[in-house]
């Protein structure tokens, strides 16, 4: 489903130049839970970023369903990002003047509320379907955020340390929902710098300094 | 639609949206309450030296009458309906911004109700004065602004700012589009100190339906060294020179205001923005285009700018329909709350300060990373 070849991405020039991704290669198939494990700043959010899209490698490639997305205009790649990605990040992104409902369907359309409001049910958010972020606790705010990233059913979930701030009880409930998330055909790549977590996963990879290990 | 719907952010955060709506409606307000009252001041210039030529033309002699061979003329050309000896006068009633003239014009009696028919006038209350009569028949705008009604005396003697030989008493009230006065030209002549013997001074030429261009053309032909002609072209002529200067003032005001304003608003729509960075940053991230983010802001603002220009409105209107009621019109000084010119003059204020936002904030937006947002690096 997304494969990367020979995948690097560099910040700076010169003697400044620090390599994030260093000729990363990954092929990840449809219905995989792949989690990518590393400490902090052994370029696992980078490797993400390149693979959903979100940023451009300095060399290498990414394709999705076959299709390089570096040889695609910026407007196609956000479309596919739009359509057929979702994204959990370390931090919520909740929109402070949003109700729970709106963050969820943010940025899409207004038709999509029922299945929202049916998502937050199944995160057990039921009743905080018109709250605002801020009479939410932290946990109740990041599975809005993981309700926000399934909402449109994508092909592909993202999550960037969405485990990070929460504590180890619902860490294991977002891993678990992702993993039943897989299991209905669906595709996720988590990066993650908790090794408890690799249990949920159906493949692990480790990164360190930009350079991905072999899968377990 | 898309969510947030646009205006959403406003609608719910309405400390943030109050004084930028209040900004604007207050200068929609000031600009369009000033724009109406100046627009009915150049009305009524207009009403009162321009448009009763759309019914006749004015033929005045440069010296002692109209030479016989010039009447035989006028009476030969074919578009020439009707011609009439008149003599006119004035009274000064106050205008909006100081006092204004109203022609008084003095036919002869047999005459006045064609003149007063083509005119577009009629008689609302009273009569027309007889001939030789020292009666006068004003419109009800002149009575008003003047505060007199039938019986009253008018006249020089008694406000030595009128032009206007003797007194005269009202006996009649108008009422129509052009606020004129009605006199008797054979009372008129009896005062006059010029004597033309058998001539007349002037008249009015009413023109066949249809042919007033062609009449107007005939005219032009006449000596002009021994009769002067005027008629709508040089009415309007006139009128645009005199009221070029007022609408040009009045759009410097208005540049003023919107330069102002949509400083004011780019600047605190920007303060609003980058507070909003997050939103825009995630809403990139999960894939609207730039171009789709800069229209969302482009909405927001196009939204509360055009409420703002709404309530604008409707607050000058309402504005105008007080003073217009209660205060000018008692005075006999006409308002039209309903015209356009509101609506003309101050709707730069919305367009402008849009597309000020939209530079501003679509500069911002369109060299959005919103990696470093969403890695929390901003």
């Amino acid at each position: 489903m997304i494969t990367a070849d020979n995948l690097s991405l560099s910040y700076g020039q010169g003697q400044t130049r620090c390599l994030a991704v260093n000729a990363v290669s990954i092929k990840v198939e449809r219905g995989e839970f792949v989690m990518i494990l590393g400490p902090s700043g052994s370029g696992k959010s980078s490797l993400l970023y390149l693979l959903s899209g979100l940023r451009s490698p300095s060399s290498g490639n990414v394709f999705y369903l076959g299709r390089d997305l570096s040889g695609m205009r910026a407007s196609e790649v956000a479309r596919i990002r739009y359509e057929c990605f979702g994204f959990i990040f370390q931090q919520h992104f909740l929109v402070p003047y949003l109700t729970a409902v709106e963050n969820v369907c943010m940025g899409r359309k207004d038709a999509l509320k029922y299945r929202a409001r049916v998502l937050l049910h199944q995160l057990h958010l039921a009743g905080k379907e018109k709250a605002l972020p801020s009479e939410l606790s932290y946990g109740q705010r990041q599975r809005v955020a993981v309700a926000r990233a399934l909402v449109h059913e994508p092909q592909v979930i993202f999550a960037d340390e969405p485990t990070a701030s929460v504590d180890s009880e619902l860490a294991a409930e977002i891993c678990d929902w992702l993993r039943q998330y897989c299991g209905a055909g669906h595709t996720c790549i988590m990066a993650t710098h908790d090794s408890q977590l690799a249990k949920y996963a159906s493949t692990v990879y480790s990164i360190r300094d930009g350079h991905l290990g072999s899968a377990t | 639609m898309i969510i947030p719907f646009p205006g959403l952010f406003y609608w719910r955060n309405r400390a943030k949206a109050v004084p930028l709506f209040l900004l604007v409606a207050s200068s929609v307000l000031v600009v369009g309450t000033v724009a109406t009252l100046t627009g009915s001041v150049l009305m009524s210039v207009y009403r009162a030296n321009v448009k009763p030529y759309e019914a006749y033309s004015l033929v005045v002699s440069k010296q002692a009458g109209i030479p016989k061979q010039i009447t035989n003329e006028i009476v030969a050309c074919e578009h020439v309906e009707e011609m009439v000896p008149v003599l006119d006068s004035k009274v000064k009633v106050k205008g909006l911004f100081g006092t204004e003239g109203r022609t008084i014009l003095a036919v002869p009696e047999d005459r006045a109700d064609f003149c007063l028919a083509r005119i577009g006038l009629r008689v609302k209350k009273g009569r027309l004065p007889y001939a030789g009569e020292d009666g006068i028949a004003i419109h009800e705008e002149i009575a008003t602004a003047k505060g007199i009604s039938i019986g009253d005396l008018v006249g020089r003697e008694v406000n030595p700012d009128d032009y206007l030989w003797g007194m005269f008493q009202v006996t009649g009230i108008l009422t129509g589009d052009v606020p004129y006065g009605i006199a008797s030209l054979e009372y008129f002549k009896a005062q006059w100190a010029l004597d033309t013997g058998e001539l007349d001074f002037a008249y009015l030429v009413f023109p066949r339906e249809g042919y007033r261009d062609e009449l107007n053309s005939y005219l032009a032909m006449l000596p002009g060294n021994q009769v002067l002609v005027r008629n709508l072209g040089t009415a309007e002529r006139q009128f645009r020179s005199e009221s070029q200067n007022m609408d040009l003032l009045l759009w410097l005001v208005n540049f003023l205001v919107v330069a102002i304003i949509s400083c004011a608003m780019g600047l605190l729509n920007t303060v609003h923005l980058l507070g909003r960075m997050k939103e825009y940053g995630l809403l990139a991230a999960i894939g609207l285009t730039p171009t789709q983010l800069v229209r969302r802001a482009f909405d927001e603002v196009l939204i509360l700018a055009f409420a703002g220009y709404v309530l604008g409105i409707v607050a000058s209107k309402g504005v105008l329909i007080y003073i217009a009621k209660w205060i000018l019109g008692p005075r006999g000084i006409p308002v039209s709350p309903m015209g356009l010119r509101a609506l003309m003059f101050s709707l730069p204020i919305p367009v402008m300060l849009s597309v000020f936002s939209f530079a501003t904030i679509g500069r911002h937006l369109l060299r959005l990373d919103f990696i470093s947002i969403m890695e929390g690096r901003d």
